[in-house]
């Protein structure tokens, strides 16, 4: 990797990594989903800085090319993610059923002591 | 006792009012409650003209989630018996006394009114008949149980079953897989012979390419269920 690229790389990934964490301190992003990500980040930082891990790493598991052991791992971490927010999304919809739900009943109480209240006005008069 | 009708509705405005006449001169001791799951004909209008009781649900959820929250509202309301009923017109109000007597007599928790046990009444087409039965049959291999109608929306259920329906019930095409739940919570479900009718009007929601989704999922649900822990 020429050192250009090493520079190019590390100031892309450390511009993600300030986004994140405005995010973070803007409270739009939930810490436990910008974990993930922070984490990624700094991985592939620290990765961008001193390439000979990777090339350690990809010859010890028996891949020959450095870059396809960087392809594999992000397809595997984005795999990871989308199925991660399957079950979150999983969750979050029981919870709208469960409000929807309960908001239906409660306005169906509503009109109906809303009817009863006219009723008996009406009675009285 | 208190028994009540939960009538799911989507989009089925013309048939209501002919739905709770119905309801109310052939059987008058049931009370009812309608769940519009977020029609987007003018079933709000009806319903509020007519003073009917009614859930409005704000979102469409389909039809697992619109029976859910009639369960919700049974409990809520504390009913000793609550009955499914399609808005559509498929299903005769003049079964529902014959469709719970086995749960007023205590010998089952949970009844499914079958139109294949006296085999009268509309039979529905050949097709889907034949989907049935290979879901019947599913059924009975995971769990021993003898069900001809797997997939009919008339069922009645008391209390007990209703706090498993309102803590968990399939989002899409649910009736095969909560017979396979009610199992493995041991309650006991029996089959009622009742008469269908063609639907007054409207479509079914199951058409197109739904049919092998359908077929795949419940199939596979029901086997999952099998697996499940045991929840207390």
């Amino acid at each position: 990797m020429s050192l250009f690229t090493q520079v190019f790389v590390a100031l892309i990934i450390l511009a993600f990594l300030c986004y994140v964490v405005a995010k973070l301190r803007k409270e739009q992003i939930e810490f436990k989903y910008a974990f993930v990500w922070l984490l990624s980040g700094i991985v592939i930082l620290v990765l961008s800085i001193f390439p000979g891990i990777l090339a350690w790493v990809a010859s010890a598991i028996g891949i020959g090319l450095p870059l396809n052991l960087v392809f594999f791992l992000g397809i595997i971490l984005n795999l990871i993610i989308a199925f991660a927010l399957t079950v979150t999304y999983s969750k979050l919809k029981n919870m709208i059923y469960r409000v929807t739900q309960m908001n239906a009943i409660l306005d169906n109480e509503l009109t109906r002591t809303r009817e009863e209240m006219e009723s008996s006005k009406n009675a009285n008069v | 006792m208190k028994k009540l009708l939960i009538i799911p509705a989507y989009n089925e405005a013309d048939n209501l009012i002919d739905l709770i006449m119905e309801i109310q001169t052939k059987a008058p001791s049931y009370d009812y409650i309608i769940v519009n799951d977020g029609s987007k004909d003018h079933t709000v209008k009806v319903c509020s003209e007519n003073k009917l009781n009614v859930l409005h649900l704000s979102n469409n959820l389909g039809i697992g989630g619109a029976v859910q929250a009639g369960y919700l509202y049974a409990i809520r309301h504390d009913y000793d018996i609550a009955i499914q009923i399609d808005g559509d017109g498929q299903h005769d109000p003049a079964y529902l006394d014959l469709l719970i007597q086995p749960i007023i007599d205590g010998q089952a928790d949970f009844t499914i009114g079958s139109r294949f046990i006296e085999g009268e009444g509309f039979q529905s087409s050949g097709l889907r008949r034949a989907g049935i039965r290979w879901l019947d049959t599913i059924l009975k291999n995971s769990t021993g149980l003898d069900i001809t109608d797997a997939t009919s929306g008339f069922r009645a259920c008391n209390q007990l079953v209703m706090h498993v329906f309102a803590s968990y019930y399939p989002k899409d095409y649910p009736e095969p897989e909560t017979i396979a739940d009610l199992y493995r919570h041991k309650f006991r479900i029996k089959e009622v012979p009742v008469h269908m009718r063609e639907r007054q009007s409207g479509v079914s929601s199951i058409r197109f390419f739904k049919p092998i989704y359908y077929m795949l999922k419940v199939t596979i649900s029901i086997l999952i269920s099998r697996i499940k822990r045991h929840k207390k």
